[in-house]
């Protein structure tokens, strides 16, 4: 079982009392409600009515609910068994105005369906595509989900919409003073002050936008005048295809199962304190339950949905990831289906408190990428994997337009920061990894060479390879303590011939020497032994040389004695 | 095969006298060549007789078990004069060696030069 991270309050295997559950439950819905804008933007792109968007928002909640406690499931074929809620997220947005504009909602949520059932078939075959997702290619993907939030959390940050083009001085004050309290809450908050940082900023905003009007009482009226009940009306616009549409949506599809790969990978490393690589079975499950989303999306009447980066960002702040969070937001959230007065609360949400809140998460998320891809050594090659994926990723907000001549066919492709920053990413991984070679060769004479050799050499080739740090400085050291030896080994004058293999989850080392094999002592020679080198420096080598190496054994044939230490990756 | 030229190993020591405690400040690189450099100023303060030495180790960025035997053997010569070998400000992975080894059971490790010195005094 992972090793719980100190900074955790409550870890993903953990059960928070029910009361702090629902609360943190409730705290992660009013981050995913701020995606209800997306459907009342294409409602109004596509010419529907309010009416359609209030459905569209209604079955959001129960798709979304639904699989946000799926992907929490631990145990069975689907789930990743992490809290990861998911939300009818942009990933999906381009496609779906395209479909929305040719054929209306039946269309929409026809090919949603479609993009599901591709989903489910990717999350099948992607365990065994582990080499094209290293930690740089999904690291970037997260820090790139994180960046994607921006142009949509500053402007509401800084009271730009539609009628304001620039700076709102209230506004952002509200904003500025809704991120002060819940970044201070988490900063200096203690306990359940640090929980619940985020829910007590919220309040704040929407006290302090109620008091200066922003929040008006009109929008506040919507709680009253919204019924109590209401049975929601599901599958109402029915579903059509059209192949055309079969691209933008298989676009959509596969960015946004790279994005569930990217916020998982997050998922497992905020969860174990040892997290070495990602572990694709749980990414796979996950993928599932994301596809079986979709599916539901489509069928009851909802847009696509991917995993919520923002709600990861509030889990690391937080310090809470049990999967039971993951259960009360699902199930809060199809009960609010249900109920359109509660759900009211969360339609209303100001705008700042809306910027200041995604802001909040976003900073979150960034760093979770940054070190996922500085958790392995960084050469050239992975430099021009990351910087060129972030650089043509944030050409899409940088340069607006800069893509509107491309073929409407590949647009989804190119129809966010994040989706080009992934395309970047998975492609150059896979140009780069071409011309390495996962073997290397190289001599030592013990009468001239040093440590240093060994560092420039195995360094340069760790980088390469994107080998993690800590083995590779294992197998420096296990190299340099058969250099010690070597005097004591008679081979002054020889050479040592290495060969070193590397794969994803193993480096093996071979020496290959002219002599006899050496006795590896199962204790430290004395103390008082020391004083003696020739008593003591070989036994000292062989011992601290068998306390980096995960096995070692040796081998002798005409004369020479091969060597093998194997560390595991 | 790939042919790389010979590279020579870092290490320096910069001797001092702090409160009249005998100070090596060393940093690089300390294995099978380097750790010769070391053995002989360790050498050169325990024949003037200094009972107790300090080694600051913030710089050290390698430590092979060469480096650990001139430790050991030194701590050992001091300890049969009723004097120790401290050691202070160990890079993590310095650290691991010595517990990693057992080594640690042997030397009193300070996080600081300045705590070092202040147990001295005590």
């Amino acid at each position: 079982m992972p090793r719980k991270p100190t900074n955790l309050i409550y870890g993903v295997d953990d059960e928070p009392p029910l009361a702090t559950t629902l609360l943190l439950g409730f705290q992660h819905i009013f981050i995913l409600s701020i995606a209800f804008i997306f459907p009342v933007v294409i409602v109004t792109e596509i010419g529907a009515s309010p009416e359609d968007a209030q459905n569209l928002i209604c079955m959001a909640m129960l798709a979304t609910g639904f699989s946000t406690a799926l992907q929490a499931l631990k145990k069975g074929p689907v789930g990743s068994g992490y809290l990861c809620p998911l939300l009818n997220g942009p990933a999906f947005v381009p496609a779906s105005l395209l479909a929305g504009k040719a054929g209306g909602l039946a269309l929409i949520f026809g090919m949603t369906v479609v993009a599901g059932i591709f989903e489910a078939l990717f999350s099948q075959v992607v365990g065994r595509m582990r080499k094209f997702f290293p930690p740089e290619v999904t690291g970037t993907v997260v820090l790139m989900v994180g960046v994607e939030v921006i142009p949509i959390a500053v402007p509401k940050f800084f009271g730009v919409d539609s009628t304001h083009p620039g700076f709102v001085a209230l506004p952002f004050l509200v904003a500025l003073i809704t991120l002060a309290v819940t970044a201070g809450f988490n900063v200096w908050g203690k306990g359940k002050m640090r929980l619940y940082s985020l829910l007590i900023g919220m309040v704040a905003g929407y006290v302090l936008s109620f008091a200066t009007g922003i929040l008006t009482l009109d929008k506040a009226r919507l709680i009253i005048d919204s019924a109590f009940f209401r049975l929601p009306e599901m599958g109402k616009f029915g579903m059509s295809f059209s192949t055309v549409m079969l691209v933008p949506f298989v676009v959509a599809a596969f960015s946004s199962a790279l994005k569930t790969m990217g916020d998982l990978t997050t998922c497992q490393k905020i969860n174990d304190a040892d997290w070495k690589r990602i572990e694709m079975r749980s990414i796979s499950r996950g993928m599932l339950a994301c596809a079986a989303g979709n599916i539901a999306s489509g069928l009851l009447g909802a847009l696509g949905q991917s995993v919520s980066s923002s709600n990861i960002g509030l889990s690391i702040a937080t310090g809470a990831t049990s999967r039971r969070i993951g259960y009360a937001a699902g199930g809060i959230l199809m009960l609010l289906a249900f109920f359109p007065k509660l759900a009211a609360i969360f339609v209303i949400m100001p705008t700042p408190v809306m910027g200041a809140s995604l802001i909040f998460t976003v900073c979150f998320m960034i760093m979770a990428g940054i070190q996922i891809i500085m958790s392995r050594m960084i050469d050239a090659r992975k430099t021009f994997v990351v910087g060129l994926s972030i650089i043509f990723g944030l050409s899409f907000d940088s340069v607006p337009g800069l893509y509107a001549g491309v073929d409407p066919v590949l647009r989804p492709l190119l129809s966010s920061s994040l989706a080009l920053a992934t395309i970047c990413a998975v492609v150059l991984n896979i140009f780069f990894r071409m011309g390495i070679s996962q073997k290397m060769e190289f001599e030592l004479d013990p009468s001239v060479d040093t440590s240093e050799k060994i560092f420039q050499i195995m360094e340069k080739q760790g980088g390469t390879w994107g080998a993690r740090r800590e083995v590779i400085f294992n197998a420096i050291a296990a190299m340099n303590e058969l250099l010690d030896a070597a005097p004591f080994l008679d081979l002054l004058g020889k050479k040592i011939a290495l060969s070193v293999h590397f794969d994803e989850f193993n480096l093996d080392v071979r020496a290959v020497y002219e002599g006899k094999p050496f006795d590896i002592p199962t204790t430290m020679p004395g103390i008082d032994t020391m004083h003696d080198a020739d008593a003591s420096a070989l036994a000292l080598a062989a011992f601290t040389m068998s306390r980096y190496v995960d096995k070692m054994n040796f081998s002798t044939k005409d004369g020479k004695t091969e060597l093998h230490m194997h560390f595991e990756h | 095969m790939e042919t790389l030229y010979h590279v020579m190993s870092k290490m320096e020591i910069i001797h001092s006298l702090i409160e009249d405690i005998p100070v090596l400040f060393v940093s690089g690189k300390i294995d099978a060549v380097t750790s010769k450099d070391l053995e002989t100023a360790l050498i050169g303060l325990i024949d003037q007789n200094k009972k107790f030495l300090v080694i600051d180790m913030e710089k050290v960025e390698f430590l092979s078990s060469s480096g650990l035997r001139v430790l050991m053997a030194s701590l050992n010569k001091l300890k049969s004069r009723d004097g120790d070998l401290l050691l202070a400000a160990l890079q993590p992975f310095v650290k691991d060696v010595f517990f990693m080894t057992g080594a640690n059971r042997f030397f009193p490790i300070h996080a600081s030069r300045a705590e070092a010195i202040k147990s001295l005094q005590a």
